[in-house]
């Protein structure tokens, strides 16, 4: 089969050069630009269906933003609050969604991946630096570690049910082996990609599928949980504000975006898919990142609530889950659930971290040189949080680099998506758009100042 | 209004993002004070609106 070169356009696919798309035959991207012309005049549910088998990149967005820190946060927001503050999730993915539609027109339209374009632009520290060597590099590497504590953690308590000890001293080398498997198989032509892809498609079903079953074992509170969907509601004072702007600033990130971004140029889409991107960051992204943390949240609330001290790690809050959910099976399908969550992140940081320095340093990707295999295996380093927990200091400075530069970040991709430069005719033209952009930018920027009011002790 | 042509060092709209970035810094200033009962709500009322101008503001489209 002729190899996708990338330079015609004449079915939606790009005029520049993207590698990682390069192995991609080109037969098989005008095979998917027809089948979504005949989706266009296709019935809603066929439409719908075609849509979420074609997507993937959404998916994947869902399983990196997914992760321990998420699911963490939600485990403690349910103990803590019980449901009240589940209508936080559809607002924050629902504002976070104007970014991520602006992450596909640049997919579609832009003249080069936006990292490039940022470069070219608004110069190179704000495009190499703070977007791909902080805002995705460095994410990606010491976000690692706390997906390996997690998922350690979970084999070694989930492997007793099931009749033997598996201590995590020595089960890291298999989350090591499955990880490593899979971020490596990505980028491998189609095939590659695909399976990477369905590999996060059916981690976010078994996600769905397990806490599920868990919360139709440990029961539901209807009334609470409709109340705690569509009455806002935050706990008084400070303490309401920090969650409500953590909440809803965190839930979709610069590592969100560009991987979305970057992810879709390396299926080859074009100008022809930016309906199938928006139907894939809908249904990828914003349904089981709602869907999710709903059901963990429900599933705490109706388990620890009220329950007096409660545990503060995702390991100790599923540790305290197992005499309440009795049954061993039960617990078992917990934990399977459970286990998706860091696996699935950890792919997706690794991809993540093979694009970030590539893009921070100017490299040519190409899956089979050994440059791609170190970046995007880096963050498997991350297997030494099975005896250190990260050092204290190098949290707190990227702590302080991702808040301080996400909004600076978000103030690019605003300007970029309005700069006629970048997109030419296809620049936002539309006021909703903006503010929607706009909105998410500010949440940042209260992120960036809350940081700051904090560490000069201004912050109540 | 022209958000796309230049003042000084930048564009309009960038000069928008950071007066609505210093209007934020307002907004939870004031509230911090106004939380501790240090002043009233004045200078947060100020970060609200004066965010909102900006938002209202630089959403229109380039021409």
């Amino acid at each position: 089969m002729e190899k996708n070169t990338q330079k015609s356009d004449s079915l939606g696919n790009h005029p520049y050069d993207f590698p990682l798309a390069a192995k991609i035959p080109q037969e098989v991207l005008d095979k998917e630009v027809e089948k979504l012309e005949g989706l266009k005049t296709a019935p809603l549910h066929k439409k719908l269906l075609g849509y979420a088998k074609m997507g993937g990149p959404g998916f994947m967005g869902a399983a990196i933003t997914l992760g321990a820190g998420t699911l963490t946060a939600s485990m403690l927001s349910g103990a803590e609050f019980g449901y009240k503050t589940l209508w936080i999730y559809w607002v924050a993915m629902g504002l976070s969604l104007f970014m991520m539609a602006a992450m596909a027109r640049f997919t579609s339209f832009g003249k080069e991946p936006f990292i490039r374009t940022q470069n070219r632009y608004h110069g190179r520290i704000i495009g190499s630096f703070l977007t791909a060597f902080i805002g995705l590099g460095a994410v990606a590497v010491i976000f690692n570690s706390g997906q390996y504590s997690l998922g350690t953690n979970i084999l070694e308590s989930m492997t007793p049910l099931i009749g033997f000890e598996f201590p995590r001293q020595y089960n890291w080398v298999v989350y090591m082996g499955i990880t490593t498997w899979l971020t490596l198989s990505y980028g491998k032509g189609s095939k590659g990609t695909r399976l990477v892809e369905n590999f996060m498609k059916i981690c976010i079903g078994i996600m769905i599928l397990c806490f599920g079953a868990t919360l139709i074992l440990v029961g539901i509170d209807w009334n609470q949980f409709f109340k705690g969907v569509f009455v806002p509601w935050l706990p008084s004072g400070s303490a309401g504000i920090d969650l409500f702007i953590a909440s809803s600033a965190a839930a979709v990130g610069v590592a969100d975006w560009m991987f979305f971004h970057y992810s879709g140029l390396a299926r080859g889409w074009g100008k022809k898919h930016e309906s199938l991107q928006r139907s894939d960051f809908s249904m990828g992204l914003f349904i089981p990142f709602v869907l999710i943390n709903f059901l963990v949240v429900a599933v705490f609330a109706q388990t620890l609530y009220g329950e007096g001290t409660i545990p503060q790690t995702a390991a100790e809050l599923s540790k305290a889950l197992e005499p309440l959910l009795g049954a061993d099976a039960a617990m078992l399908v917990f934990y399977i659930g459970f286990l998706s969550v860091p696996i699935s992140s950890s792919v997706g940081l690794g991809i993540l971290s093979g694009l970030a320095f590539h893009e921070a340093f100017g490299w040519k990707m190409d899956t089979s040189s050994w440059r791609w295999k170190l970046t995007v295996l880096l963050p498997q380093f991350g297997f030494l949080a099975v005896w250190y927990p990260n050092p204290v200091w190098l949290v707190i400075i990227i702590g302080a680099f991702l808040s301080l530069t996400n909004n600076v970040v978000g103030w690019s991709v605003y300007l970029l998506l309005n700069d006629k430069r970048a997109l030419g005719d296809k620049r936002s033209s539309s006021r909703f758009w903006n503010t929607g952009v706009l909105i998410q930018i500010t949440l940042l920027n209260m992120v960036a100042i809350l940081y700051v009011l904090n560490r000069l002790g201004l912050w109540i | 209004m022209d958000l796309d042509k230049k003042y000084g060092l930048a564009t309009l709209r960038v000069w928008g993002l950071i007066l609505n970035f210093m209007m934020n810094f307002l907004t939870l200033f004031g509230a911090a004070n106004y939380l501790r009962g240090d002043t009233d709500a004045t200078v947060m009322i100020v970060g609200i609106i004066g965010t909102i101008i900006c938002i209202t503001v630089l959403s229109k489209p380039q021409n």
